[in-house]
């Protein structure tokens, strides 16, 4: 049965409406003198939402660092156990790192913050490139930039 | 004060207390793993591609020298998306120019020891000495010189910290606000406790000693007024000195500075 079909749905609606229409057509001041009457302080009220409102915010942030510790720690774990890359030319490794130092064009989705090429040893290279096969930075597309 | 993006971040993520700088957690949140392995040539680094980033510290660093190593890194995460930088792990230290390096580090000292935290845990302590100093590198998880940096700058006392070998000043900072005319001199005064510590086999002082301001400054003024001086041995045969300005006169501006004979190091 639809509410256009209930006379007494229709009657409750339109008490709804009006009572909304009331609170949004009165002034601050004629809500905060209503809420005394009713033996309420406004202030104390504010106070306590504003209090309520901040431990919500509060609880759901700290939600998102659990989760984010909790992720952290699969990764870890996953990292540990996951398969050895192929074998890597240290060669090639170092002449594709000169190469993405030294091309203005190597793609700027790409970020590198470590010591220059010629100052890392070969097992800091082939973990460095490692790190950049995992992130998907390397070919088919030869996307690091090498000439 | 406003808060830094590094404090935003920790607001973000509800951080209320010291202890739950976690971070790996806070890494992972912004899209960055950290990965514990040994490495030769430096102590971290941080490889990025879009919005992932893998941060690979050395798993031989102490563990407090790795804390800081992960939140410098983030620092480039957030400052330097998209660059390519040869980036140097350094002890934390003031430095004079703007620089990757110095943004970076700036960013770390926020992350791990943000004012919104730092400052009422600090200021729980009347005064500034060496041992609120370790008592606070141990809450934060941090070294000893990074937090007397940290101490320093929060503008809990009006203060330097002076850093020295035996080759001189290597570096200092100064609380905000302190005059530029408190500028201390490159070489230790014999009067000095810190010569004693650095020619010597002293470790350092217990508690902060009087001494007469001209031992550490050599404008006219200083020869008017005492200062208290505390002495540490730090790693590395480096010496940390606070100096205490405790005369309200030495706080007072003087008319006709001229800073521009005043360099920030050697």
């Amino acid at each position: 049965m639809s509410a256009n079909n209930n006379p007494e749905r229709e009657a409750l609606d339109r008490l709804a409406d009006s009572l909304i229409d009331d609170i949004l057509n009165a002034s601050d001041e004629e809500i905060l003198e209503e809420f005394r009457e009713d033996g309420g302080d406004p202030e104390q009220h504010a106070a306590e939402m504003l209090a309520l409102f901040e431990k919500s915010v509060m609880t759901a942030n700290k939600r998102r660092l659990a989760e984010a510790a909790a992720a952290a720690a699969v990764d870890r774990a996953a990292a540990v156990s996951r398969p050895p890359t192929p074998p890597i030319d240290i060669d090639e490794a170092r002449r594709r790192l000169r190469a993405v130092r030294a091309n203005p064009n190597a793609p700027e989705k790409l970020t590198l913050a470590a010591r220059n090429e010629s100052e890392l040893s070969d097992a800091d290279i082939i973990s460095l490139m490692e790190d950049i096969f995992e992130l998907g930075a390397t070919p088919p597309d030869d996307s690091l930039g090498t000439p | 004060m406003a808060l830094t993006s590094a404090e935003k971040l920790l607001q973000e993520l509800g951080i209320t207390e010291p202890q739950e700088i976690n971070l790996d957690a806070i890494a992972f949140y912004v899209g960055a793993r950290v990965r514990y392995r040994p490495l030769d040539g430096c102590e971290a680094r941080i490889v990025g591609y879009g919005n992932n980033a893998i941060i690979t510290v050395n798993d031989t660093s102490p563990f407090r020298r790795a804390r800081f190593s992960i939140a410098h890194e983030l620092g480039h995460w957030k400052h330097h998306r998209g660059q390519k930088l040869a980036c140097r792990v350094e002890d934390y230290r003031p430095r004079d120019r703007a620089s990757p390096e110095r943004l970076a580090d700036s960013y770390a000292a926020d992350l791990l020891m943000p004012y919104y935290l730092f400052r009422p845990l600090a200021r729980a302590h009347e005064k500034l000495t060496f041992k609120v100093v370790s008592t606070l590198a141990d809450v934060f998880n941090t070294s000893f010189t990074a937090t007397a940096i940290r101490l320093v700058e929060s503008g809990h006392s009006p203060a330097l910290l002076i850093c020295h070998d035996r080759n001189g000043r290597k570096w200092f900072t100064r609380a905000p606000g302190l005059a530029d005319h408190w500028f201390p001199k490159s070489e230790l005064d014999t009067a000095s406790s810190a010569f004693d510590v650095v020619y010597g086999t002293r470790q350092g002082d217990s508690s902060p000693r009087k001494i007469k301001a001209d031992a550490w400054f050599d404008c006219w003024e200083a020869r008017s007024f005492d200062i208290y001086e505390q002495t540490m041995r730090v790693a590395d045969g480096e010496i940390l000195t606070i100096l205490l300005l405790t005369d309200q006169r030495m706080l007072e501006e003087r008319g006709n500075t001229s800073l521009a004979r005043y360099r920030t190091s050697r």
